[in-house]
């Protein structure tokens, strides 16, 4: 074997070696990294149902004036999907908090126990797209009427319209 | 006079011990042109406390967001820092972002970086103020529409106000006119301004009556 040749199989040897470390390291973590990237769309979806990316619609999105009504007439259940601290500094009244990340723990919050409650799902502003993200989600998992507020809490809190802490 | 000055020494060492994680700065605010995609930010910290902390958390207000740390446990008098990268992508006009980092002391921070991104759209007032009482009197701000954006809409999001449009230069400059009904009750809310350049977005002006 030529010194090339060697050389050659030395470098593979060690890359082999460095992906099995990885990989193993991996596996150790408590919550191990995805061996493929997924956006956090295809995550939500395939972790509520693997088949949800297809079977999933679009939700209707609400303007402001139809989100306040339908709020005021308490017709809806709304529903947060930004993270908890942002939660905890200021929402909607009377909305329960389901971020992104904690999408399949939604059959076991009461709230969310009748699959045919109206929901309105918002997040941080019309250029967050966790909003549409959850309802996505939430429409996966046999949610009926799951509509996103776009405007969100910018919109909500620089109208005027009452907040909760 | 000799108890209050221990009192603030005791207080001071106390303060040293668990001082806890300092910011360089807590907002950053950071212009960028339309046409980058994406922004990173850093917030720089230093241990000063006499005891190793850990990030027990860093959440962000948007999935558009993303922060890091290098390490999670900061050593006493260590440096570091939090690694935010925002996603611009289509994304115009101001952008304010949270990051909420807790600690295992206990301790809450929230960064906010606002991101300025050049905006075909601009606006000669973005706020509109009335004093309780006063004369209703109309105010005015002119819109002017670089290339390729259009308004699709105004509305106020209080029935207070009445927001309308009156065209000066035909899809290029616009007066946007908002008058109060009354002045007698303080509000504070916002003009709803709905452009597609090309995609559908919406621009929030604020518009209140104060005492």
């Amino acid at each position: 074997m030529s010194w090339v040749a060697r050389d050659i199989a030395l470098i593979a040897a060690a890359f082999a070696a460095s992906v099995v470390l990885g990989i193993s390291t991996n596996v150790l973590r408590r919550v191990p990294l995805p061996m493929l990237y997924k956006n956090p769309e295809a995550r939500v979806l395939s972790a509520v149902s693997p088949a949800a990316a297809i079977t999933s619609g679009e939700p209707e999105v609400l303007e402001y004036k139809v989100a306040v009504q339908t709020w005021k007439a308490s017709a809806a259940l709304f529903v947060d999907a930004r993270n908890p601290p942002f939660f905890e500094e200021g929402h909607i009244p009377r909305s329960i908090n389901l971020p992104r990340d904690s999408i399949v723990q939604a059959g076991s919050i009461a709230a969310l126990a009748d699959k045919a409650r109206p929901l309105v799902v918002y997040c941080s502003g019309e250029d967050c797209d966790d909003s549409r993200i959850v309802a996505k989600g939430l429409l996966a998992m046999g949610y009926s009427k799951v509509s996103v507020y776009s405007g969100g809490w910018e919109e909500w809190s620089a109208s005027g319209s009452p907040v909760e802490k | 006079m000799r108890f209050s000055a221990c009192l603030v020494l005791v207080g001071s060492l106390m303060h040293s011990a668990y001082a806890g994680l300092v910011w360089e700065t807590t907002y950053r605010e950071i212009r960028v042109p339309a046409n980058e995609k994406e922004l990173f930010a850093d917030f720089g910290f230093k241990n000063t406390g006499t005891a190793p902390l850990d990030i027990a958390s860093l959440e962000t207000s948007c999935g558009c967001t993303v922060a890091k740390i290098d390490k999670k446990q900061i050593a006493p008098g260590e440096a570091g820092a939090v690694h935010v990268r925002f996603d611009i992508g289509s994304r115009k006009g101001e952008q304010v972002k949270g990051i909420v980092v807790k600690t295992s002391d206990r301790t809450r921070q929230t960064l906010v970086l606002r991101v300025l991104i050049q905006d075909p759209v601009a606006f000669s007032q973005r706020e509109f103020v009335w004093s309780s009482g006063g004369p209703a009197t109309p105010k005015e701000s002119i819109v002017e529409l670089g290339a390729g954006a259009r308004i699709l809409g105004v509305e106020s999001l209080n029935d207070q106000f009445d927001a309308r449009l009156e065209e000066m230069d035909a899809g290029i400059r616009y007066r946007l006119v908002v008058t109060p009904r009354s002045t007698g009750i303080p509000v504070d809310t916002s003009i709803k301004i709905q452009i597609a350049d090309p995609k559908k977005r919406s621009v929030l002006l604020q518009a209140r009556i104060e005492n």
